[in-house]
């Protein structure tokens, strides 16, 4: 009886030290781990990366591009054909094949320190704030050793897509669990005369004292060592072609970024999951559809579920409403994402979004890491 | 046997309520559901116009209570002042929504009751106010500037923790049609005894006792009036805004450019009932990215809507950090309520691009939700009139 009595101290002492723990990301509150699902770089767009150190020490953080821009069969030359992005190759005979290229970077942050940078420009040494030569914080503290690498090939046109991991680690290379970084993404549209769309990156906080320190980074779930990816997004949009109430000039056009929470960076194997959509109009009326998401996916909503966007049930004319609500499941895995809103009619302008989150995957996720 | 048996219940139950006792309160939030809206930065004037949505996450009928808090000046065409204060104006209605469905409106419209509104089709893509209308929603007064919050009550217009509520706003400039949207701030409920007093961070306690109905942080403040029944989630201790210098030009579209930010605060604490303003000491500190570090202090009384190039503080301007060589574009600004001011805050920010020659007067917006970090310790209240809770 004795000995219950202890089992049962034991494991409610466990319980409650674990039941306070996995949550989903947030994108309100500094992390240690940080993800910026959608980045840009061409075609007239580069998107502005801002992260930063909330504490008063310096953080060593470690880095990943992914980048999805493609390369034509034969001639090598860069290509686009994610969603309903498309460039075209120099020869007809030239077929675009899609590519998940990782490219990771090391950069230390000294305490309280802004960092920025334009993806297609990275941040070379001579950008460097606090370089250890000319410059050093207070404390001492120095941003030398730092390189961000530019996400596309300058020669190339500096055309790229993807996203951007960044996570803190200990002296050693290992995960740290210093929830120390905030970060936040700005699309910048040339092309648009100077259009901007922000979102805060997504931080998954770490646990404190869960990682063991090798080179999985398991988020929610059994063993985790992060917040997890949620079970549901949710996602409130105007249905595709919908007249702007306060203009009465504009069509409305949502797109949707979604990656895979779960990333292997060593095998470099792109990660699949399916998503199940279910889609409510003002009617309360329900609609449903999936689609896989292979690595990245992005489309205009109406392109989800058919070729017609006319025909799609994220459009206007067939949902019957101006607004919706789309909640989003992955089936085989996480999904992390935002929203991109456009209008179309008085001029060109694009909002972004962070997307809504409901409920915790009962099963981990897992970014494998290079060490 | 017995007693045994009695003890070991005793710890499993003891154990449990340790075991719970860990989840028991979250964060505000912008990305999960809530029992209170707060939408911070509300405009309905000649140059904007502001178009609000709020889903119903469960599957279940929800309604809520929600106000307007006109923000104006009492005379728009003099700077804000003693002589010249904000209006502070309260208007309340009331939503129903069923399970999942989507809502939105126009603030400068409202939205009428009215099952005959047609829907869309191939042809009628302006099916404004199509599907079932979430109750009659009052358009703003012209020139508006304010806030919006909606409480989650039950079918007796209480206060109900249900957690049910998400929102954004759009903000639309009506000469180019430029967005610039954000998510409103949700803030999450545990119980809830349904009065008038919503506390946020703290509950009442309600035990019988001297101090039943009290406000309290913990069932130790109760006394012999335990426990403590916790209402919502506290509001944070402090925000934290990555932002560039005031007039800095933007990164992407280089020197003939430039940015301004704007933060929009609304503080916690809110008497609707007395109708007094709540005034809030806001304390500011800031590295650049040589991590030079810089203070300011403003106050702000009902609403506030910060420009950093107009604030008199030469650090948060490009220009204030270009003669010194350790100054630059980028800042980090961590900002809290003062002692002498107790009172959380909610906060929105948004930039502005201005490209030379080409983009208009009101520059090219984006709106982004501020981060935030730990719990306020004191409780904020806010006060609804009892007869506006009235069924």
């Amino acid at each position: 009886m004795r000995k219950r009595i202890w089992i049962a101290g034991v494991l409610g002492v466990a319980l409650s030290s674990h039941v306070a723990l996995a949550d989903t990301y947030v994108s309100d509150q500094s992390a240690a781990l940080v993800v910026y699902p959608a980045i840009a770089t061409g075609l007239g767009v580069d998107t502005e990366i801002q992260l930063s150190n909330t504490s008063t020490q310096l953080a060593a953080v470690q880095c990943y591009y992914v980048n999805v821009v493609g390369r034509c069969s034969l001639s090598d030359a860069p290509c686009i054909d994610v969603g309903q992005i498309h460039t075209e190759c120099p020869s007809s005979l030239d077929l675009c094949l899609p590519q998940w290229v990782e490219t990771d970077f090391r950069i230390y942050i000294t305490g309280r320190q802004p960092l920025a940078w334009r993806v297609s420009e990275g941040l070379q040494a001579n950008d460097l704030p606090l370089d250890g030569v000319g410059f050093r914080g207070p404390t001492g503290e120095i941003n030398a050793s730092s390189r961000v690498p530019p996400l596309g090939d300058p020669s190339d046109g500096s055309l790229g897509a993807g996203e951007l991991k960044c996570y803190v680690v200990n002296g050693d290379g290992t995960p740290s669990d210093r929830n120390v970084l905030k970060g936040e993404a700005t699309f910048v549209n040339l092309a648009a005369n100077g259009d901007a769309a922000k979102y805060n990156a997504l931080g998954f906080r770490a646990i404190e004292g869960a990682g063991n320190g090798d080179n999985q980074l398991v988020l929610g779930g059994e063993g985790a060592e992060y917040d997890g990816c949620p079970a549901v997004l949710i996602l409130n949009h105007f249905f595709d072609g919908a007249i702007d109430p306060a203009t009465e000039a504009q069509a409305f056009l949502s797109f949707l970024v979604l990656t895979p929470c779960t990333e292997n960076f060593v095998n470099q194997i792109p990660s699949r999951v399916t998503a199940q959509y279910l889609v409510f109009n003002e009617f309360e009326q329900r609609f449903s559809t999936s689609a896989p998401v292979d690595c990245f996916f992005f489309s205009l909503l109406s392109l989800i579920d058919t070729t017609d966007p006319e025909r799609s049930i994220f459009s206007a004319g067939v949902a019957g409403t101006i607004s919706g609500q789309t909640r989003i499941r992955g089936v085989n895995g996480g999904l992390t994402g935002i929203a991109l809103e456009s209008a179309i009619g008085v001029g060109f302008s694009t909002d972004a979004t962070n997307l809504h989150v409901q409920g915790e995957r009962e099963l981990p996720d897992v970014i494998t890491v290079v060490q | 046997m017995l007693r045994q048996r009695g003890r070991v219940k005793v710890l499993g139950l003891l154990v449990a309520s340790l075991a719970l006792s860990g989840v028991a309160r979250a964060d505000i939030s912008i990305e999960r559901s809530g029992s209170i809206l707060v939408f911070a930065k509300i405009i309905a004037n000649t140059t904007r116009d502001t178009i609000v949505q709020i889903t119903n996450t469960s599957n279940q009928l929800v309604r809520a209570h929600c106000f307007y808090v006109n923000a104006s000046l009492t005379n728009p065409d003099q700077p804000e002042g003693p002589l010249n204060p904000r209006l502070w104006l309260e208007v309340d209605f009331d939503i129903t929504l069923t399970k999942q469905q989507p809502t939105y409106w126009l603030v400068s419209e409202g939205r009428d009751v009215n099952p005959l509104d047609p829907p869309c089709d191939h042809h009628f893509p302006a099916c404004w106010n199509a599907g079932f209308d979430p109750g009659h929603i009052p358009p703003v007064v012209p020139d508006f500037v304010g806030e919006l919050k909606c409480v989650e009550v039950d079918e007796g217009n209480r206060p109900l923790n249900g957690n049910h509520l998400k929102g954004e706003a759009t903000l639309v400039d009506l000469a180019t049609g430029d967005l610039s949207k954000y998510n409103a701030i949700a803030v999450p409920g545990l119980e809830n005894n349904g009065d008038d007093i919503l506390v946020l961070g703290g509950g009442q306690c309600t035990g019988p006792g001297d101090r039943n109905g009290d406000i309290c942080g913990s069932d130790e403040d109760c006394g012999d009036s335990a426990p403590c029944a916790f209402e919502y989630d506290a509001c944070p201790q402090t925000w934290i805004l990555n932002h560039q210098a005031a007039d800095a030009p933007d990164l992407v579209l280089g020197s003939d450019s430039f940015v301004d930010t704007e933060l929009t605060i609304v503080p916690c604490t809110e008497n609707f009932e007395t109708q007094i303003p709540t005034s809030v000491t806001l304390q500011f500190q800031t590295w650049n990215d040589y991590e030079s570090q810089f203070s300011f202090s403003t106050t702000i009384t009902c609403w506030g809507n910060l420009d950093f190039a107009d604030l008199g503080a030469p650090h948060f301007t490009f220009g204030g950090q270009l003669p010194d060589p350790l100054g630059t574009s980028y800042l980090q600004s961590r900002i809290r309520a003062a002692a002498a001011t107790p009172f959380g805050v909610m906060m929105v920010a948004e930039e502005f691009r201005f490209l030379s020659g080409v983009t208009p007067d009101t520059g090219r917006a984006a709106a982004f939700n501020v981060h935030f970090e730990g719990q306020r310790p004191n409780p904020d209240i806010i006060t609804i009139p009892a007869d506006q809770l009235e069924p």
